[in-house]
């Protein structure tokens, strides 16, 4: 027995997201960076964007490149031969985002554009 | 106004549970505090910040491993399990429970209270205030280890309170108010979880101690690391001891300099409280408050 043995927990608190068909604006620049990352790939792998709570302003935004995964509940985006994976629960948080590539040595990379965003935090990797 | 032995105080505190392999990860992106390398049975308290720096919620952690307690008032139940719920990523397991009811914080303080503790088979004297002790189903840990008294923290099941409870008292305990068990904590410097800060700067609080601007991003981290790199701490929080209750919220002194009373709270036959003030305030002399009905003398203890 342990301190939270004794009972008295209720069961995992449950959160229903708003789900909204998600559209996404992707540049060239971005297309072109993503199919670059994704290299050989393409058919089995996917770049899912998400956003995670934390950051400067509230929520973080990740990327990543990986193999097409099983669960359910994500939406999916054709992009020029590139398939980009956005959650319903993170769906209203990225709708209408804009992805973007900056190829430069000092704040390159992916940046994104979010009309949902009240705020930004400096280094583009947070919104709230 | 310390008791000789020990008294005992039942501070009413909200419990939420956040488990699962990813929980740590999860709680450590929003709080100002880096609790990534914290280890079984860590005892801390952190705040979760809004984008503006103002403390939106002030938990208590014990860390059980794989899972996290965090203790904290009733009233932001609701806003703490809205956040850890939210923003919770799709490849992240995290679970969040209400524990409320299924454990009880309690105070021991006085000049004695080891006189009682050991009667548990607990050793005093290897306590620390940065972890918890388990003994039977229960926790302790010491939060003030002063010359003249001692306070110690339990968390306590509910099904085992009775019991724990009836064997202090049996052993010389005396039963208190919570009044006095936030009392002696604001007069040894300590908010307790019981005063409502939401909504506050931590640092107008004199809590420096639990922002950490090397973590990394959290909410409100530009707001702190601004305000720390351009020397805008201008505030602190103290205790006072008065003759009467002070009005929670703003006071001036005769000088006209603005305090605001965030807790006052009842210690033997003075109240002791803790206000927030600008730095440069001489809190060892005597100030005087403005009041509708006549003027307060508070002095620092």
């Amino acid at each position: 027995m342990s301190l939270i043995d004794g009972g008295g927990f209720s069961l995992p608190i449950a959160t229903v997201s708003e789900r909204v068909d998600v559209k996404i604006e992707v540049t060239d620049a971005a297309r072109t960076a993503v199919k670059s990352a994704i290299g050989p790939q393409v058919d089995s792998h996917v770049l899912i964007i998400s956003a995670k709570a934390g950051g400067c302003s509230g929520y973080l935004y990740d990327m990543v490149i990986v193999e097409r995964p099983n669960e359910e509940g994500f939406q999916e985006i054709d992009v020029d031969g590139v398939t980009i994976l956005i959650h319903d629960n993170d769906s209203s948080l990225l709708n209408g985002l804009k992805l973007d590539f900056k190829d430069s040595l000092m704040g390159g990379g992916f940046h994104m554009d979010n009309p949902n965003a009240d705020r930004a935090c400096g280094c583009g990797q947070s919104f709230g | 106004m310390i008791p000789p032995l020990a008294q005992i105080v039942e501070i009413p505190t909200s419990v939420t549970l956040v488990s699962g392999k990813d929980a740590r990860n999860h709680l450590n992106r929003m709080l100002t505090l880096d609790i990534s390398k914290d280890s079984y049975l860590t005892r801390k308290e952190s705040l979760i910040c809004d984008l503006n720096g103002r403390i939106t919620s002030h938990q208590l952690h014990a860390d059980l491993g794989d899972q996290i307690l965090l203790l904290h008032h009733e009233s932001i139940s609701e806003n703490l399990r809205t956040n850890l719920t939210s923003g919770i990523p799709w490849n992240e397991e995290i679970q969040i429970s209400s524990g409320d009811g299924a454990i009880r914080r309690i105070l021991i303080f006085g000049k004695n209270p080891e006189n009682l503790l050991e009667e548990f088979g607990l050793s005093c004297t290897e306590l620390t205030s940065e972890l918890w002790t388990e003994f039977d189903d229960s926790m302790v840990s010491i939060i003030h280890n002063g010359a003249d008294f001692r306070i110690y923290e339990l968390l306590i099941p509910t099904k085992n309170y009775g019991e724990v409870i009836q064997a202090l008292e049996t052993i010389g305990a005396i039963s208190g108010s919570v009044d006095s068990g936030i009392a002696i904590t604001s007069m040894v410097g300590i908010v307790d979880l019981a005063i409502k800060i939401d909504g506050k700067i931590p640092f107008d609080l004199g809590l420096e101690s639990r922002i950490d601007l090397k973590k990394g991003c959290y909410p409100g981290q530009e707001i702190h690391a601004r305000m720390e790199s351009r020397g805008a701490i201008n505030k602190t929080a103290s205790s006072f001891s008065s003759n009467v209750q002070l009005p929670l919220g703003k006071v001036k002194t005769t000088e006209n300099q603005q305090m605001e009373v965030i807790s006052s709270n009842p210690l033997g036959d003075k109240w002791i409280s803790i206000l927030v003030h600008r730095k440069e305030i001489d809190i060892h002399s005597n100030i005087m408050l403005k009041s509708k009905e006549d003027e307060i003398l508070i002095k620092s203890v």
